[in-house]
Parts: structure tokens; sequence; C-alpha cells
């Protein structure tokens, strides 16, 4: 499930692309796993096709998707992080939650950390 | 008389069929929240008018075909031959031209699942699988008849020759080549009409309803096309074995029947039974699609805070 909100600040084709994108990396998307069409995600969140276009092309320009014309939109393999990065991400989330960090906090938290870490 | 006991035969059928899947059909009537009663009533007739619109094309067809092979005694029963399917083809492109969605005010935080709608998704496989194989049967007997057939004194190939004796008419390459053409045709506006089905957006706020929407429309377009297809299947072996029977038997003069040539009179025999049953068959799965197609998916509508499905979908997203 994806969801986007007009009232984001960021563009609804970079909150469709990131949250692909998350999903793939945390392994709820799997690896071969066949995506909608362009077509029906546009009209499901009632955007322009280029939009999905644009996103599905981000993503496959990162090489997270593959597009052919006989199997449709897929994820590709070995895309998603380890199970032990994963249950990393789920304890780090877990603890800041609990100090009742916002996600953006969250994130500017880790942004602002990784470069000082060797 | 004899179409007074197939119509009664059809209707049996469609009886005990609906009797049997009751509660599988019960199971496709949506409670859904008072809140939503006006939205979802408009949605639901507006699919009805959708149905009936193609079912009354397919009647305009029927009907329009009807009275040209009446002008046109020449055409031998041909425009009579093709009329279900294109009755059919008709009926689908209106369904397929006239896609509903539910209307509702555009929230500005929206969802999708990441879940692919293809054009079987809203069906079991056999519904599917059925009918492509009795299509690919149409064309099979359609080449197989069209090389058994013999010309006429007009060098149309519509009658069939078995030793010095020949009867018609038989599906030969003229009333063979329209078969595989129809065939085609019949089964691209199927694609066309699932295709669209599958591809209309979905809504968020009404999902149980969606689904229940989407499986109606499916078997509407599956049973109409698969009850056109085997009725035009049906008459066609039907008329194929018969001619194969005479051509096959020797006659005296008073109609008895002195000898047959096997294994030709007895091939002649398992098509009119077969034809007889893809016939029978056929009206069966126009009667239910009918039915379908006017069936209301909207049932009960709840007061406001009783648990509905629709409202637990709309809830989790």
């Amino acid at each position: 499930m994806i969801t986007i909100d007009d009232e984001h600040p960021t563009p609804p084709f970079e909150q469709i692309r990131t949250q692909l994108a998350d999903q793939i990396r945390a392994g709820a998307l799997e690896a071969d796993q066949r995506l909608p069409s362009v077509r029906q995600l546009a009209a499901d969140l009632q955007v322009a096709t280029g939009t999905i276009a644009r996103a599905y092309a981000a993503l496959e320009a990162a090489g997270l998707i593959s597009t052919s014309r006989g199997s449709g939109t897929r994820v590709r393999a070995d895309q998603g992080l380890d199970d032990e990065s994963r249950a990393s991400a789920r304890r780090f989330v877990q603890a800041l939650q609990r100090r009742g960090v916002s996600l953006d906090d969250a994130l500017s938290v880790v942004r602002a950390e990784w470069p000082r870490l060797p | 008389m004899l179409f007074l006991i197939y119509f009664v035969l059809v209707f049996i059928v469609v009886g005990i069929v609906r009797v049997g899947s009751r509660k599988r059909l019960a199971g496709l009537v949506v409670t859904v929240p008072e809140i939503g009663a006006v939205t979802a009533r408009r949605f639901a007739r507006s699919i009805m008018l959708r149905n009936i619109a193609a079912l009354a094309a397919g009647g305009v067809v029927l009907w329009a075909l009807d009275l040209v092979n009446q002008a046109q005694p020449g055409w031998y029963g041909l425009p009579l031959m093709l009329a279900p399917g294109l009755a059919a083809t008709l009926g689908l492109l209106v369904f397929a031209l006239c896609p509903t969605r539910i209307v509702t005010d555009r929230s500005s935080r929206r969802s999708a699942d990441l879940v692919p709608r293809r054009v079987w998704s809203y069906g079991p496989a056999w519904g599917f699988l059925l009918p492509l194989s009795a299509a690919v049967a149409v064309v099979v007997f359609a080449i197989i008849a069209g090389l058994a057939s013999s010309a006429q004194l007009d060098g149309a190939f519509r009658s069939i020759t078995i030793g010095s004796s020949t009867s018609g008419p038989y599906p030969g390459w003229y009333y063979g080549l329209p078969l595989i053409g129809l065939t085609v045709l019949l089964a691209a506006a199927t694609l066309f009409a699932l295709g669209g089905i599958a591809s209309a957006a979905r809504s968020e706020r009404f999902a149980e309803l969606d689904r229940a929407v989407r499986i109606l429309a499916t078997r509407v377009v599956m049973q109409l096309s698969s009850g056109a297809l085997f009725l035009y299947f049906g008459g066609v072996l039907l008329f194929a074995g018969w001619a194969t029977r005479n051509a096959a038997t020797v006659f005296a003069p008073g109609g008895v029947a002195l000898s047959s040539a096997q294994p030709a009179a007895a091939i002649g025999l398992t098509e009119v039974i077969v034809g007889l049953v893809a016939a029978l068959l056929g009206g069966v799965l126009v009667i239910l699609s009918i039915l379908d197609a006017t069936r209301q998916p909207l049932g009960r509508v709840a007061p406001a805070g009783a648990p509905t499905a629709d409202a637990a979908s709309a809830q989790q997203s």
C-alpha cells in the first residue's frame, strides 16, 4: 500500500518513488514481485499516468525495478537490506518512538550521524 | 415444440445453478455504511444502467440480424449463425466503453495497494479456461469441417459429400471462415471488457463494494461471451451433424434409413448430441449473465456506527 498527500511539500512523483524504494529495501516488496501497471496505479491514486511513469523510471534507473514488455514491472533481485540491518532499524525506530520522536526528526538524526561515523 | 423443450430445459438448469450458488451469490451483496449510502446507490444504479445498455445493444443486434436473415435468403442462414456472437461482441463493447467508477470527493490523502489487477483476477481459473478451450475447439472444428466440405453448384463450400450422396447446409468454408473471424472478434471483445473491469480505479472507501462489482462484472462478461460461443458452436454442430448423417445414410422413398456409411453416420450423430448439449449450455449461460447483469450488488444500509465491511476497509486506509 502506498499513500500520497497533496498537502505534503514533496511532489507526488517523489512520494511514490520514495515509498516504493523504502518497501523494496525493507523487503516488503519481494524480489520478482510484479508491481501494478502505470495505468492502474495512476487511476487508483488519481494522478496523471506520467507521474507514475516518472517514479517507475527513477526506480528503474536506481536499479530497484525492471520493466519489460512481456512481464511488466518487477522488483529486481537482491535489492532488499539484509535481515540484521532491518532488525537494527526496527530497534532504532522502537527506541525513538518510545521517546516520542517524529519520523522527520529521526531521519534528520540519522542523516547528521551518518557522515560522522567511519 | 423443440424450442419449447429447449427453453424448459434451459430454465430448469438455470434454476438448479442458481439454487446451488445461492450462498456464493449472497457473499456478493455488500452492506455499506449509512454515511456513504447515497454515493454507493448512485454507483450501483450506474452499474445497472451500463449492464442493461449492453444487453439492450446485444438484443438490437439479434433482432437486426434476424431481419437481415429473412430479407436475404440467398445468404443461406449466415446472418442467423453469426447473430449470437455478434450480439455478444457489441454488448461487450458497450460494457467496456461505459466504464463506471465510484465517484467520491477527491481526498487530499489517497492510497493504492500494490497488487496488480489482471483480467483473470476476479473469477475462477476454469471460468476463463473453459471458454478459451471452447474457442480453440470452434476454430479447429471450422478448419476440419472446411476441409471435409464440398462445393455447391454456386461454388460455395456449404455441403458435405459422402460417396455419391451430398447433403447441406454443412459448415464448410462458406460458414467456417466467418465463424473463425467471429470467434477471434468475440475473444478480443471479451479481453477488452475484462481489461476495463481490472483497470478501473479502485475505491478505497468502498473496497468491498468495489470488489463485489468487479466479481459480478467478470461473471457477466464471461457468462455472456461463453454463452454466445456455446450457442453458435452448438448450432453449427447441430447442422453439421444433421448434414453428415443425411449424407452418410441411404434412405428408402418413404424416408426410412436403409443403410449408413460408418463412421460418418456415427460422427454425425455425435455432432448432433454434442451440439444439443452445447446449445443448452449456451442458453443457460446467457440467461445467467442476464440475471447477474440485473443483480443489485448493494445490500442493506448499516446505520451510523454499525460495523460494515466497507466501513472497516475505509478505516484501515
